[in-house]
């Protein structure tokens, strides 16, 4: 049933009937934007990639093939999106591919918020937050990122690492600055 | 301690079900961009659309406007001068009716002569004029049809009471008259018949030029069965221009019934009291004369016409070149004391130039399946494409052509189209990415911010094993390069033949303004857009040469087709390797002539 209706909607999106374009914006917009947040620096920029990526998903719903899940195709023109906006500002600079030995990385995760958490993926720096995003949240390989950012899979690894010591430090941090306020 | 959880876990335990609604701007904002691209794409067809029909009513209202006020002048025109060409004769024939001498009959006849010149003399101009301009369109041309039949109805009314009274006249001048006075006559009419075989061959040689054969035949039936009727009886005379004034099909064929009929008349008429055998021989001779005009048209026979005719009457042959004379002279006198014709030509002259710059118009709508390629091996991309192979394709131009005839041969045209092309670059390896430290994307190419990021290599340069298979990597993909031009075209079209089959040969400029830029990865029959070149020039010229064959329907529509060749001057900023672009279209279309 859900699928008879998606597939409809997919038609009549790509005819530019309007109010199916509203209805699939109301459907995903909340899971994208969600997506935006983790991939962008704060929030306004993840509003802009949110309209970018809809405004893409739009003219482009006609190539969708019906192949592969279409929230899965949602995703990934968000993910671009938010790629091709730091290639394009240039941000990508030599990184030090050195490999540092992964720590032990466990966290207690009480009282730990999830805006916390939002906001300190995105205090990361792109190269980091980038691939922590793809590798830890979406689920992508080290090749795939090593792909998609045109970096090698060391540099990938290496990244993944730095992203993961500076999130423990932070919420490191947090948690004593959290202790201190109630002792 | 028992809490301790590996930090992506924590991150993807936190943020799975982490979702944020955003505000409502962006949807408004997200409308608002949809709506402006659907905006853009609807503009263009229909500012074609409007552009076109509005230059094609600016053009028609311009023409119309000019043929309309130009119309009205030459209506009061016309009847001005019929007035003034009908006016003498008829009073002068009212004069005659009841006269009974040789002298004025003379006269009479000799003004009959006299009208029936002026009458060829107009008609011969009017058939010059008409015979040079063949541009000239039918409602103009059939209104100088109706002037000279206006003219010609006019004289047709005027001959019968005015050659019946001579003729009449003759008769019982016969009867009464000393033969002095007789052989007086006969050198008047032999005079009159000078000058009307003088004038014939000139008036047949304007008229039959329009004729075909078979009119010409009907013509000499006319003119013989009209001297031989003339002579017999006047009652038949009387039918006969009777018949003349019955509206006829084609203006050169009343040219010569009215005209020459009336002519062979009076001196038939003339000469009939002298000798009844001449008179027979003289119709013969006639008859001869008369056929052998409208074949032969020269000169040399119109003299060996006077030569045929004259032994039938008492005077002698060298009477007969003084006599020549005398009429060259009366033709003279004749111009010198109708002013009012030669104003006439002169105005008709005058209307015809005028409107002949109106009709020098025509409208041409074409459209066209235009192929796009290069000359050399290069690239308009990047260097590493350049020994990539590549295919043009065709499409489409469509677009309305006004032309200028400058004359016979030159035609000056411009216009404006719409034109599309297309080429792709094969064989490329297309992928996402993000990055562009360690590859960049092709030089010529701005990849669009809000698709998906790509790079591209070239497959025919690089192994395929180089590349790393990224998510949704395309292997061997074309990047394929789409413009849109307005194109202005600039040309010269000479023609070669100018038949109903037409055959010329096209050479110009054209100005291109760059309309849209978009290049596309093509895989799989998918296409998607990933930005647009940025090494296209804004305004570019091309040179062009064509070969135009064309088949006319009718006076005013003709079916174009122009195969041309159109080579590209400046169309890229930079390119690689040896780029040259050319366009080859096959226009097809149907023009149209004011």
């Amino acid at each position: 049933m859900y699928h008879l209706s998606l597939d409809r909607l997919i038609q009549n999106c790509s005819r530019n009937d309007t109010k199916a374009q509203s209805e699939l914006y109301q459907l995903f917009s909340s899971k994208l934007f969600s997506l935006c947040l983790k991939y962008s620096r704060n929030y306004a920029e993840a509003e802009d990639n949110l309209q970018d990526a809809f405004v893409t998903i739009f003219k482009k719903i006609s190539q969708y093939n019906n192949k592969g899940s279409f929230e899965g195709w949602l995703k990934r023109i968000a993910i671009n999106t938010a790629l091709q906006c730091y290639r394009n500002k240039g941000v990508f600079e030599i990184v030090n591919e050195d490999l540092i030995e992964d720590v032990v990385l466990e966290i207690d995760d009480d009282e730990i918020t999830i805006e916390y958490l939002l906001k300190i993926i995105q205090e990361l720096p792109d190269r980091y937050r980038l691939v922590f995003n793809l590798y830890v949240l979406d689920g992508y390989s080290h090749k795939d990122i090593a792909g998609l950012l045109k970096i090698s899979t060391g540099t990938s690894k290496s990244n993944l690492s730095r992203a993961r010591q500076l999130l423990k430090d932070k919420i490191e941090h947090y948690k004593t600055g959290l202790n201190s306020q109630t002792l | 301690m028992s809490n301790k959880k590996h930090i992506d876990r924590v991150f993807q335990e936190k943020l799975k079900d982490f979702e944020v609604s955003p505000s409502s701007k962006v949807w408004q904002n997200i409308k608002g961009e949809l709506e402006q691209s659907d905006d853009n794409r609807k503009v263009f067809p229909i500012w074609l659309r409007l552009a076109g029909v509005a230059a094609i009513l600016l053009i028609l209202l311009t023409i119309g406007n000019a043929v309309v006020s130009e119309s009205g002048v030459s209506n009061n025109d016309k009847i001005v001068d019929t007035e003034n060409i009908l006016n003498t004769p008829v009073n002068q024939i009212n004069n005659l009716n009841n006269n009974s001498n040789v002298d004025e009959l003379q006269k009479a006849s000799q003004d009959e002569v006299l009208t029936n010149v002026n009458a060829l003399d107009l008609n011969s101009a009017a058939d010059n004029d008409v015979s040079k301009n063949k541009n000239v369109t039918t409602s103009e041309s059939s209104k100088f049809e109706t002037n000279i039949l206006n003219n010609k109805d006019a004289i047709a009314d005027t001959n019968p009471s005015d050659i019946n009274s001579v003729s009449e006249d003759k008769n019982t001048d016969y009867a009464t008259t000393p033969k002095t006075e007789k052989s007086h006559t006969n050198a008047v009419s032999q005079r009159n018949t000078i000058a009307a075989t003088n004038q014939i061959p000139h008036a047949v040689a304007q008229n039959t030029t329009l004729l075909n054969k078979s009119s010409e035949k009907e013509n000499i039936g006319n003119i013989a069965n009209g001297a031989n009727n003339n002579v017999t009886s006047t009652q038949k005379t009387k039918e006969r221009v009777a018949q003349n004034k019955v509206p006829i099909n084609t203006r050169s064929e009343s040219t010569l019934k009215s005209d020459i009929p009336n002519n062979s008349k009076i001196s038939n008429a003339a000469s009939t009291p002298t000798i009844t055998e001449g008179i027979a021989q003289n119709n013969s001779g006639n008859k001869k004369n008369n056929s052998s005009i409208s074949p032969e048209l020269d000169k040399d026979k119109a003299e060996a016409v006077i030569k045929n005719s004259t032994p039938d009457a008492v005077a002698e042959q060298q009477s007969n070149s003084e006599e020549k004379e005398e009429n060259l002279t009366i033709d003279e006198e004749t111009d010198k004391d109708s002013p009012s014709i030669e104003e006439a030509i002169a105005k008709a002259e005058d209307l015809i130039e005028e409107e002949e710059k109106v009709n020098r118009w025509q409208v041409y709508a074409n459209i066209a399946p235009v192929y796009y390629n290069t000359l050399g091996q290069g690239s308009h991309i990047d260097d590493q494409f350049v020994q990539n192979s590549k295919s043009g394709e065709i499409n489409m131009s469509y677009g309305v052509n006004v032309s200028y005839v400058l004359n016979d041969k030159l035609k000056l045209r411009s216009g404006l189209n719409s034109l599309d092309l297309s080429y792709d670059t094969d064989n490329v390896i297309l992928y996402e990415n993000v990055s562009n430290n360690s590859n960049p994307t092709p030089r010529n190419l701005n990849l669009s911010s809000t698709g998906q990021s790509f790079s591209a290599i070239s497959a025919t340069n690089l192994g395929a094993q180089q590349v790393g298979s990224g998510i949704g990597g395309n292997a061997n993909a074309a990047i394929s390069q789409r413009i849109a031009y307005y194109e202005v075209p600039l040309e010269l079209e000479y023609n070669l033949v100018d038949n109903k089959f037409g055959i010329n040969v096209i050479g110009g400029v054209s100005t291109f303004i760059l309309n849209d830029n978009a290049v596309y990865s093509e895989f799989d029959g998918f296409k998607t857009e990933i930005g647009e070149a940025n090494n296209i020039n804004d305004v570019s010229f091309s040179g062009n040469l064509g070969l135009g064959l064309d088949y006319k329907f009718s006076d005013k529509i003709k079916l174009n087709v122009q195969p041309t060749f159109k080579y590209q001057l400046n169309a890229y900023k930079n390119t690689s390797g040896d780029f040259r672009p050319y366009i080859v279209g096959i226009y097809t279309g149907l023009s149209y002539k004011f």
